[in-house]
């Protein structure tokens, strides 16, 4: 399996994971953090971090073995490799973060199963240079983060009537106007949804903008040609 | 066949080289964890028996029958127990309720701490919020009726039910 030598951008592999692969928003993945820890913004923003992390340690690793791993057990080797990472980083998370592992319970450990770090290990990783398959795990990264911390602001300000910045609280209105169902498991399929028709409607309408600009270039051209 | 024995072996020696990795980073973790764990036990025991002065673990996880009872403290002071405290985790509305209960030996209950809770704010969050259910709980005995809070249903139903398992327990073991 002779490598291509791609010449990569760096910076269109770091921003596609961001904005215009968003694995969230646009490609639907890794949902069960966004829906399970988004109703405490700190707590997203935690999950987020140690999802990056994880995702550059294990772009990383997988970027180097990658080529020798035998082709019938890549995806039980790779398993075994992320288990082992995210192992690791929550027991890191458990000693010197003790606050955050009681809050992130369960969804610490099920980041083994988040799509997107097999994912990008599978998709990107495994076929691509170790550099390249960091900034794709720094922007797939950065999109999480950026994901998680724009549903959990929302649900917090609508839900609760105040964020939480950790070291700053924003009051917004009082509790009592607050929509609390918003800050429970339901509230989130919501807000998710909101967020993600949202964003599409942005991107349709950008689109069509680009479509017309194209058709009405080309009817210039053309009209000139003629 | 060849390529078989190839392929375990390739597997065997990922998970090798992974499993060494987690015990090189659990050796440093491990002590600090369990550091964690005995001073928020010690602060638990502290709430419940003011006067104590000792305590070791009596049972955990699998060693006891009743489900929702994850852990079981006994409590001393001077050498002499002088109750138990009782570490449980019960579905509540919003997800598990995680708290600790303790209990002298003449069965009435001392103390109600939650631990962690995903209940809503206003409503199965006051078992937190507000002083009224641990106060109904502190001084009764286990035996006794004790009232759910209203409002608080779904939170503090299966709270309520779990004392009568802790209750069987707590009698068995006295």
């Amino acid at each position: 399996m002779e490598a291509k030598h791609k010449k990569y951008n760096y910076k269109e592999v770091l921003t596609a994971g961001i904005f215009k692969e968003n694995p969230i928003f646009k490609l639907l993945l890794s949902l069960c953090p966004a829906l399970g820890v988004t109703a405490v913004l700190v707590n997203s923003v935690g999950l987020g971090v140690i999802i990056l992390v994880s995702l550059i340690m294990t772009n990383t690793i997988i970027a180097i073995v990658g080529k020798f791993v035998p082709d019938e057990i890549r995806i039980p080797a790779y398993i075994t490799i992320i288990a082992g990472v995210i192992t690791i980083m929550e027991m890191m998370v458990h000693a010197f973060m003790p606050d955050l592992f009681a809050a992130l319970g369960v969804f610490l450990s099920l980041v083994v199963v988040n799509c997107i770090i097999m994912g990008r290990a599978e998709a990107f990783a495994a076929k691509n240079t170790v550099l390249a398959s960091i900034y794709d795990a720094i922007g797939n990264g950065l999109g999480i983060i950026f994901a998680l911390a724009v549903i959990a602001f929302f649900r917090e300000f609508f839900g609760r009537g105040f964020v939480d910045f950790g070291f700053f609280r924003l009051n917004v209105f009082p509790q009592e106007y607050a929509i609390g169902f918003l800050v429970q498991p339901m509230g989130a399929f919501l807000m998710l949804g909101i967020i993600v028709g949202i964003m599409s409607t942005i991107a349709v309408g950008k689109n069509n903008q680009k479509k017309a600009a194209l058709k009405s270039q080309k009817t210039a051209t053309t009209k000139a040609k003629g | 066949m060849k390529k078989i024995i190839y392929l375990s072996l390739f597997l065997g020696l990922v998970s090798a080289v992974v499993t060494g990795a987690m015990a090189g980073v659990n050796t440093i973790t491990a002590p600090i964890i369990a550091e964690a764990q005995y001073q928020a036990f010690r602060a638990a025991v502290n709430f419940a028996f003011p006067t104590a002065d000792n305590f070791e673990i009596l049972a955990e996880g699998e060693e006891i029958e009743s489900p929702h009872i994850i852990q079981i403290l006994e409590v001393f002071e001077g050498g002499e127990p002088i109750g138990f405290i009782y570490h449980k985790i019960v579905p509540g509305f919003g997800g598990p309720i995680n708290y600790m209960m303790g209990i002298d030996f003449d069965g009435n209950f001392t103390s109600f701490s939650v631990l962690s809770h995903s209940e809503t704010p206003g409503f199965g969050a006051r078992i937190v919020d507000e002083p009224d259910f641990a106060a109904s709980l502190i001084g009764t005995h286990a035996g006794s009726q004790i009232d759910i809070l209203t409002g608080a249903t779904n939170t503090t139903t299966p709270i309520v039910r779990a004392i009568g398992e802790l209750h069987q327990d707590f009698m068995n073991r006295r």
